[in-house]
């Protein structure tokens, strides 16, 4: 066999590359969840029950959907800039499995150990502007262009408060290492993060929201004013994409605030990733309840809401923590 | 006028409208076309804007998508065949057309209607009232990025429109009414059903009350916005529940009674803050009050004939002259003009559509909105393109 | 009064025809007219167009929010050369209902911000509203004279908007 040759890969490389292979399964198979997730939860907030047809209660609808999706034909408007157009999904995509790798799922669950975990995710997850940047300017659609401009400057803003509202828990303890952050923590919900700064967690969880584009802050695609928004040119797997994205970002997002507020993979009783994917779980699940529950906000409220009440409470927060490590300290 | 044989624009882009509209934009501005797919425009509606950014500096409704001169029709048939016409105008409030189509020949020929035929009317009426604003409800909603209110709203329509099929035979367009009458009686499963659902709409106006009226999102995008004041009002002709969200406590059905509304106790609900958010609350009141009013006709229903017997059938001459009639609708003032010669078809009919007065507000509040807003606007006016374009 | 009820003529509450008066003006009257019912707080329900033997009318109905009853404003215009001034600028909402009447009559309205085709896609010829000239009825048949009731003094409306109307001319 050749097992000499498999052992003159350096191991962090095959850790790497293999972590990156299942995120990116991890990805696909969490796509199609939450799709299916999503379908449901809407139906019952709805009074029906969703997909119910193909498979038992529905539950290959999501192979259905994504087969439907894959099948479909790619078309490019007339007159869009097509390589802007298709590098868009592409761009939208390829971010977020390098944000999974820095995610401990587990004690020793996770892709990669960097000490700069969270600043690696945080930066990441800028791509996805661009992306939408790109997608509404390349359709050549005025309604994507005006998706886009909301996308980006919601994006922008909401970045900030976001980042303080992590800066605060990173501060308290002292890395920017996700695994650290997380086995920092207790067991027990008091023990959590989200016990000493529950400020910064809800203004991370609304940022949060706001960054993934989800409703109730669902400007970008409001489909209702802007028809889809950056998505309204896309068809088949253009749009699946900006789909699978959209469900990773909100997983990704649910990991960090797992992590980061919510003890991680610690847990009463036996810790391990499953106490780490309940938490992750239950939060994207709330995230779906808000969006099949509220209405649009405005954009001039949505930005209101951020320049005028989060980014001021995350920086006193911020200063406050700031102030009590240094007298802790 | 001619074109394109004389075209102003030549080389612009886009169709007559959208050149004669770009003609007067800014060198910075957007032109955007809002329909006439689009899903916060209900059916056909094109509206042109001009956009600095998010905010709309002009806009300006196009019509005719979905325009099939029923004026037209209605000199082609005759009188009791343009029944059908009518609940296609406004498939919403359907009902209300066929009122105003056959009070207008009534009135003309001073024809007689059973007691019991008129609260038959009333009931059916506003019933389909009630059918029209649950689902001016939930859309509206869907407008705002709520997505959910309107499967509640339609658990609720579906009631409706199997109790209406009972005695008018269809779920959309109705055309059960007829001169001097109503096509078919209720019978007392109708009467039972309709106090089942009686009994539970309070109920569910409750839940809506505290799930969606109550919602700070809601009020903040509702609030303050798209304010229309009592003399623009006046100046476009306004009725209806936009009307009456601006402070005027105009309702057809007091102003000139028709029918027997007059025997009926209900309050004409006005609210004074001219906003969207006035226009939405007096819709959920105006629920609640014909919901009264369809109780109060239930339990005096009369008993009688559902036609009179020496009702016109087929094709029949009414006397020469001209009338006009009008009810209340959901959307406002519904109005029939009518002129006849005296023989079996029509000589000329006008049918006057609230929406489409309602709508012409538009081009001036529009003006400097947000373009969230103006979808906001554009809802709360309650639209239904086929009636705008007939 | 012969000459005022020649021009001016006033149907005072019939209850059967959903109106409360019905006045004849002269096409360059009605600006005038519809100024001073806008002053009076009337409400314009719609502007109608209707072919007859006589030439081509013109109704505006105007109903008030407090007042019951409705007044109808009707112009005689001529069939060659059909032209009315517009009372946009007065009721902006009648501009499109002035462009209805446009589309399906063939009526030029004089005045007017926006002449584009408001339903139709273009103007036809002839317009789609018009009748065949053995189909047309003479007015006296659809408003028969026996609906009016007496002179136009008396009624205080009308003699407002009598006295704002020209002095010479016959209808």
């Amino acid at each position: 066999m050749n097992g000499s040759s498999l052992a003159a890969v350096a191991p962090e490389l095959l850790r790497l590359g293999v972590g990156l292979l299942a995120l990116v399964g991890f990805i696909a198979a969490n796509g199609m969840l939450l799709l299916y997730v999503e379908r449901k939860v809407a139906g019952h907030v709805q009074r029906r029950p969703g997909p119910f047809e193909v498979g038992p209660h529905g539950l290959l609808q999501a192979f259905a959907d994504a087969g439907k999706l894959v099948g479909k034909q790619l078309a490019t408007p007339a007159g869009a800039d097509g390589l802007l157009f298709w590098a868009a999904p592409l761009m939208a995509f390829m971010p977020v499995p390098l944000m999974f790798i820095a995610i401990p799922f587990g004690e020793n669950l996770f892709g990669l150990q960097t000490n700069l975990g969270l600043v690696l995710i945080l930066s990441f997850a800028g791509f996805n502007v661009l992306a939408l940047c790109l997608a509404g300017w390349g359709s050549n659609n005025k309604w994507s262009l005006l998706g886009a401009a909301r996308a980006v400057s919601q994006a922008v803003a909401y970045e900030i408060p976001l980042l303080l509202s992590v800066l605060a828990v990173a501060l308290m303890c002292g890395s920017l290492d996700l695994r650290q952050l997380a086995g920092s923590q207790g067991g027990w919900p008091w023990q959590w993060n989200v016990a000493v700064q529950p400020l910064a967690f809800f203004i991370y969880f609304v940022c949060a929201v706001a960054e993934t584009n989800r409703a109730p802050f669902d400007l970008a695609e409001a489909e209702s004013e802007l028809t889809a928004g950056v998505h309204t040119e896309y068809s088949g797997m253009g749009n699946g994409i900006f789909f699978l994205a959209e469900y990773a970002n909100m997983i990704v997002v649910g990991c960090v605030a797992t992590a980061l507020f919510l003890g991680g993979s610690q847990g009463p009783f036996a810790p391990g990733p499953w106490w780490f994917l309940a938490k992750m779980y239950l939060l994207v699940t709330l995230v779906i309840f808000m969006r099949w529950t509220y209405p649009r906000v405005r954009f001039d409220q949505l930005l209101n809401l951020n320049w005028r009440w989060l980014m001021p409470l995350a920086l006193v927060n911020l200063l406050a923590t700031a102030l009590a490590v240094k007298l802790a300290g | 006028m001619s074109w394109p044989a004389a075209d102003p624009c030549q080389g612009l882009e886009g169709d007559l409208y959208a050149r004669v509209f770009a003609e007067g934009a800014r060198d910075d501005t957007l032109i955007l076309n809002m329909g006439p797919q689009h899903p916060s425009t209900h059916g056909v509606l094109r509206v042109l804007l001009e956009m600095d950014g998010e905010y709309v500096m002009r806009a300006e409704p196009v019509l005719g998508y979905i325009h099939r001169m029923h004026e037209h029709m209605a000199q082609n048939r005759a009188y009791v065949q343009f029944f059908p016409n009518m609940g296609r105008v406004d498939y919403l409030h359907a009902l209300a057309w066929n009122w105003a189509w056959a009070g207008a020949v009534e009135k003309l020929a001073g024809l007689e209607v059973p007691r019991r035929a008129e609260y038959i009317r009333v009931i059916c009426t506003e019933l389909n009232r009630v059918n029209s604003h649950l689902l001016w409800w939930g859309a509206y909603l869907l407008d705002l990025g709520a997505v959910t209110p309107i499967m509640y709203a339609f658990e609720d329509r579906e009631l409706v429109m199997d109790m209406l099929q009972l005695i008018t035979g269809s779920r959309l367009t109705y055309s059960s009414f007829r001169f001097g009458g109503v096509l078919t009686d209720i019978d007392t499963e109708f009467v039972s059903r309709c106090r089942a659902f009686l009994k539970r709409m309070p109920e569910r106006l409750e839940m809506y009350r505290e799930l969606v009226t109550g919602n700070a999102i809601l009020r903040g995008r509702l609030e303050g916005v798209g304010v229309i004041d009592q003399m623009t009002a006046r100046r476009y002709g306004a009725t209806g529940p936009v009307l009456r969200g601006s402070g005027v406590g105009y309702d057809v059905r007091r102003a000139e009674p028709y029918g027997l509304y007059h025997e009926f106790d209900y309050a004409v609900p006005v609210h004074h803050d001219c906003d969207c958010m006035a226009r939405y609350m007096v819709r959920m009141d105006e629920l609640e009050a014909s919901l009264s009013i369809v109780a109060q006709a239930i339990d005096g229903l009369p008993e009688g004939h559902c036609i009179h017997p020496d009702a016109p059938r087929g094709k029949w001459r009414p006397p020469a002259g001209e009338v006009y009639f009008a009810v209340e609708g959901a959307r406002g003032k519904i109005g029939v003009y009518l002129a006849s010669d005296g023989t079996e078809i029509p000589y000329r009919v006008k049918l006057r559509s609230p929406s489409f007065s309602n709508l012409s507000l538009f081009a001036e509040i529009g003006q400097g909105t947000l373009l969230s807003d103006a979808v906001a606007i554009l809802g709360s006016l309650d639209l239904v393109i086929p009636e705008i374009d007939r | 009064m012969p000459e005022l009820t020649s021009r001016l003529l006033l149907a005072m509450p019939t209850g059967d025809s959903g109106r409360d008066a019905a006045l004849h003006v002269k096409p360059r009257d009605i600006r005038l007219v519809a100024e001073r019912l806008l002053c009076q707080d009337w409400f314009l329900e719609d502007v109608c167009g209707l072919d007859l033997a006589d030439g081509l009318a013109v109704l505006y109905h105007f109903a008030h929010w407090t007042r019951p009853g409705r007044v109808v404003v009707r112009v005689m215009l001529e069939r060659d050369k059909p032209e009315c001034p517009s009372i946009e600028g007065i009721y902006p909402g009648a501009s499109w209902h002035e462009r209805e009447t446009c589309d399906f009559f063939g009526i030029e309205f004089t005045g007017a911000a926006n002449t584009t085709p408001l339903l139709l896609a273009e103007r036809l010829d002839p317009a789609p509203l018009l009748k065949r000239p053995e189909q047309r009825i003479p007015r006296g048949r659809v408003w028969p004279q026996g609906e009016w009731v007496g002179p136009a003094g008396g009624h205080s409306l009308a003699e407002e908007l009598m006295s704002i109307c020209g002095e010479e001319g016959e209808q």
